[in-house]
């Protein structure tokens, strides 16, 4: 059984094991009256004509409270990606409602939308998505300029997020010029440091080495704690999703499973997630 | 089966190889059209109209262009190709994997470049032939020049060099494909792709050292070329050139480095939306691609110098054309010749070397004197006496004609060097100035001056006993004749001293190719009998004449008329006179269909060409801005996409583009123009303010030339860019 899993076991690795940094529960959990981050109602995505419906998205409906590090699993075609950009209004949903802080988005124009993106939302992609002529502060300083922020207040703020995720020494390269760690953890950066009400990570881990991943979940799990991010992340990796306090599992475009971390240890949250994964089919191995 | 591969490649990547077709057919069609010029029939035409000696200039000029053309476009071309061949890194590392060898992909490029080559040789040839019949008929078109003469123009020659210079070429191009391929290592081609091409920004304290040398040598250049002017092309002229050159290209590759140095700094501007983005973009555009931002300002200093000093020439031959024919013909006796003229530097010479000889030489000259003295005598001085009587027909075909008499009579009166040193004035030329110093001032007396004024529909001026008013019609003296002319002024003729009027008028007192008659005192009649009295000859006249007959028929009749009274000997004939040319009674005929048709066909050649060269180049250069920085936008998409995931809306984006084009096709046009105006600004000098024309005027039509044309490359190039960033995002994500 275990040789199916192409995740590594934590062992193998030297390290403290997975999901290390989730323990504490997401401050939401003691607080369920709070409004929900993220609300996604009965969402539907269908692609193709009259003939040939491809329904990318069945009618899926979650919520994601504030403080919360939700893991969206899912094999490849799963709609995972889809259900992200969905949320992250890069993509239209076809029927259903996304309500982002009680705001509905999905009847937001395109003029409001940008305006949503850039006050609303932080992003890390799976390949950093850095823009190339600019230095990493300018990189992450970006984040603030467009929105406005005062000049003055540019640097302090890119300065004090990079010395929390341990990129200050980098700030002066340019992207080429950066491990593939240290380009994610800038694009980290430059996702929270305009204090966004939710953060989507697309597989941030997905092109990385396991030593840079570990580096990279922990990175957002600090984020997600201490900073109080809270954070949406695909991935079909069980290894990073056991970073997360809770997990979706999709499935042919619906919600399957969830699983909430709890108060288990990382150890014990890990299998559990590979009881689903196996459940799910041995097919997550070959997504991504 | 690599020449199918070869073909097929071409065929798929049509629109990367659309910058270099594009770039080849303009390059041959400007080179093709601009060394046919010397072959054009419209130019032929001229010749024979009598601008041989303008024509011959404008060959020199042409070659000298050339030459330089001829660098430029292979630079650019090597430079397309070079673009190629770095957008198809990752296909080439392709075929070298699948097993090809080296040779065998060099061969491929080869051919693709030789294919492209030979169709872009030949659509440019075309387009180049097809330019140049249609530049000569719309400008024969625009002056109206027949197009009697007009034939097809095919020049051999023109095909030859362009030939000539496009195989040079496309072997530079070839072997710099095989060289590069060669060069480059398996890895580094399959990554291609993935990696821009990388020029961190240069060391800002590098980028600072290049643009204050930049500045230095620049601001040198100018001073050099100020000083040195621009009469004639001297060591000096080629260091200024050179220094220019140098600078320009050290200002484009340490610009980007610079501005970024400078703008990082400014945070109130740098951290403000995306400022930072677009400084960056620019700058690494201009990191890269500051070779051919240098080309393009070269072509464009070209392009605006050429045609503002075109457009300043063809100032000179309109604005002055109507004032120098307000007759129908002007007979000129240059008396001058016969009685005061002795070579001094032939004389010296020979009484060097041969003092027999300058004796001879002297009595020579006494003996026409003596001979001129008494021919005119027996008229009494009446040109227009002798004309009546001798020239047959005389009163069937003139309607009016007056003579005037222009006496310089130095006993006794003030000289222009007096008068220039008594005022601080200047012609604005050393050697004008020079050459008039020794000349005694020049008068006229007022009736026959009044009636050159009636001949020209003018009112007559009045020059009581003892005053003087004075005329001037050339703008070199205009600042000397309006100190003459100060109420309170005196000036000494032959030995009576004359107060002025105050009156100074603008007459012009013959027909001729450039008015020259310049601050001439009009004085009382009683003075110039006691000139005529102390022994004074005209040193020239004039006889005005008005037909009654339309001016071809009369110009016709005159000069017939002319060959009746005056039979030219058998050596004047040969040389092309109609009649016995002499210091009196006829020297020269100018008549004004003569000077219409000449300075016409003066003005259209130089339109031709300025229009040739400043406007082929001009859109030359603004196309290839045009497909480098639409390239640029293309290449840049991903980075577009990230900003609009960030939020940035539509309004940002187009804002931070528009900038990135204007600055792109701004900042060369920025230099090119400052170099302009030093150039134009050192020929206004040295030329215009000569010939009485200003600069301002060939500016402004420049200024307004290029904002067109500049213009609309500008906008075009902006809109399409953002078609292409609207297409490729989507409504959705460029909200």
């Amino acid at each position: 059984m275990a040789e199916v899993y192409a995740t590594p076991t934590p062992a193998a690795f030297g390290m403290q094991g997975p999901g290390s940094c989730g323990a504490v529960p997401p401050a939401a959990a003691g607080a369920p009256s709070a409004r929900p981050v993220l609300s996604v109602r009965q969402v539907e995505k269908v692609y193709g004509n009259r003939d040939s419906v491809t329904r990318a998205l069945n009618n899926v409906s979650f919520d994601v409270m504030p403080g919360e590090f939700l893991g969206l699993m899912g094999p490849s075609g799963s709609g995972k990606t889809t259900l992200l950009n969905c949320v992250a209004t890069i993509d239209t949903a076809t029927s259903g409602h996304i309500l982002v802080d009680g705001r509905d988005v999905t009847g937001l124009r395109s003029r409001e939308l940008a305006k949503f993106r850039r006050d609303e939302l932080g992003f890390v992609f799976q390949d950093s998505n850095l823009l190339d002529t600019l230095t990493g502060f300018e990189n992450v300083a970006l984040a603030l300029t467009v929105k406005g922020e005062p000049a003055a207040q540019v640097r302090p703020k890119v300065e004090a997020v990079a010395r929390r995720l341990g990129v200050f020494d980098v700030l002066g390269r340019y992207p080429y010029q950066m491990s593939g760690g240290q380009r994610q953890r800038i694009a980290a950066a430059r996702a929270i440091v305009a204090d966004p009400k939710l953060v989507l990570a697309d597989e941030p881990t997905g092109a990385l080495d396991s030593r840079s991943a570990t580096v990279m979940l922990e990175t957002l799990c600090m984020m997600n704690e201490q900073m109080g991010a809270t954070i949406m992340m695909v991935t079909h990796d069980a290894f990073a999703a056991s970073f997360a306090s809770r997990i979706l599992f999709v499935k042919d475009g619906a919600v399957f499973n969830e699983i909430r971390r709890g108060d288990a240890g990382s150890a014990e949250f890990f299998s559990r997630i590979m009881e689903v994964v196996t459940f799910l089919g041995g097919d997550v191995r070959d997504a991504g | 089966m690599l020449a199918r591969l070869a073909l097929r490649n071409v065929r798929r990547s049509v629109r990367d190889y659309a910058v270099y077709f594009v770039t080849l057919v303009f390059g041959v069609a400007v080179f093709y059209a601009f060394n046919s010029v010397q072959g054009q029939s419209i130019l032929f035409d001229l010749g024979t109209v009598g601008s041989e000696t303008a024509f011959e200039l404008t060959g020199r000029f042409l070659g000298m262009f050339s030459v330089l053309i001829a660098c430029v476009l292979g630079f650019l071309v090597v430079y397309a190709n070079r673009f190629l061949v770095r957008r198809r890194k990752a296909e080439f590392g392709t075929y070298l994997l699948l097993g090809m060898r080296p040779w065998q992909t060099s061969a491929i490029v080869l051919m693709e470049t030789a294919c492209v080559g030979c169709a872009s040789l030949a659509v440019g040839l075309i387009a180049g032939i097809a330019l140049s019949q249609g530049l000569s008929f719309l400008t024969a078109g625009l002056f109206g020049i027949a197009m009697a003469q007009y034939r097809f123009v095919f020049s051999p020659d023109a095909l030859v060099q362009t030939l000539a210079c496009f195989a040079c070429i496309f072997a530079v191009v070839a072997l710099f494909n095989t060289l590069s391929i060669r060069r480059f290592r398996l890895i580094d081609l399959l990554s291609a792709h993935a990696r821009n091409e990388r020029s961190p920004i240069r060391n800002p304290w590098v980028g600072l050292a290049g643009f204050v040398a930049a500045c230095a040598l620049l601001a040198w250049a100018y001073v050099t070329l100020v000083e040195n002017g621009l009469m004639e092309f001297n060591f000096e002229f080629w260091k200024a050139t050179a220094l220019m050159l140098v600078g320009t290209l050290l200002f484009f590759w340490s610009a980007s480095g610079f501005a970024v140095c400078v703008l990082a700094r400014a945070r109130g501007v740098y951290y403000r939306g995306l400022a930072m983005f677009t400084v960056r973009q620019v700058a690494s555009k201009a990191n890269t691609a500051f070779l051919s931002l240098f080309a393009v300002c070269v072509m464009l200093f070209f392009s605006l110098t050429v045609f503002s000093v075109g457009a300043g020439f063809v100032q000179v031959f309109t604005g002055s054309v109507e004032e120098s024919t307000q007759f129908d013909a002007t007979c000129t006796a240059n008396v001058y010749l016969g009685t005061d003229f002795v070579d001094e530097d032939y004389l010296a010479e020979m009484r060097e070397t041969d003092p027999a000889e300058a004796e001879d030489y002297l009595r020579r000259k006494e003996e026409t004197a003596r001979q001129v003295r008494d021919a005119a005598g027996q008229w009494d001085w009446s040109v227009l006496g002798f004309l009546e009587s001798e020239v047959p027909g005389w009163d069937g075909f003139v309607e009016r004609a007056v003579q005037v008499d222009l006496y310089q009579f130095a006993e006794g009166s003030d000289t222009y060097g007096d008068l220039l040193e008594r005022f601080g004035a200047t012609t604005g030329s050393q050697v004008q100035d020079d050459a008039l110093r020794p000349q005694a001032v020049c008068v006229v007396g007022v009736s026959q001056f009044n009636a050159v004024r009636e001949l020209a529909g003018q009112p007559p001026v009045d020059v009581p006993e003892g005053r003087y008013a004075v005329d001037n019609a050339a703008d070199a003296a205009e600042g000397l004749s309006r100190a003459m002319a100060q109420e309170g002024t005196q000036i000494a003729v032959g030995g009576q001293t004359l107060d002025a009027t105050g009156e100074c008028v603008r007459q012009a007192l013959s027909t001729s190719t450039l008015v020259s008659d310049g601050a001439v005192l009009v004085v009382p009649d009683s003075t110039v009998e006691s000139l005529r009295a102390q022994g004074a000859v005209p040193y020239a006249s004039y006889v005005d004449i008005d037909y009654k007959v339309d001016r071809a028929e009369g110009d016709r009749l005159l000069r017939e008329g002319l060959a009746a009274a005056l039979p030219p000997e058998a050596g004047q004939a040969s040389a092309g006179w109609g009649f016995a040319t002499s210091p009196w009674p006829v020297s020269t005929l100018v008549t004004a269909g003569e000077v219409v048709e000449q300075s016409g066909g003066m003005r259209m050649m130089i339109t031709y060409l300025a229009l040739y060269i400043g406007f082929v180049f001009l859109i030359a250069t603004a196309a290839i801005l045009a497909i480098q920085q639409l390239s640029e936008t293309s290449d840049s998409l991903p980075r577009y996409r990230v900003l609009a995931e960030l939020g940035c809306d539509r309004r940002m984006v187009f804002r931070s583009l528009g900038v990135q084009v204007a600055v792109y096709f701004l900042a060369p046009l920025a230099l090119a123009a400052a170099h302009a105006v030093c150039a134009v600004g050192v020929i206004g000098q040295s030329v215009f303010l000569q010939l009485g024309v200003s600069v301002t005027g060939p500016i402004l039509l420049t200024v307004a030339f290029t904002a067109v044309i500049y213009g609309s490359y500008l906008l075009v190039t902006y809109f399409a860019s953002r078609g292409i960033v609207r297409a490729a995002l989507g409504r959705r994500l460029l909200g």
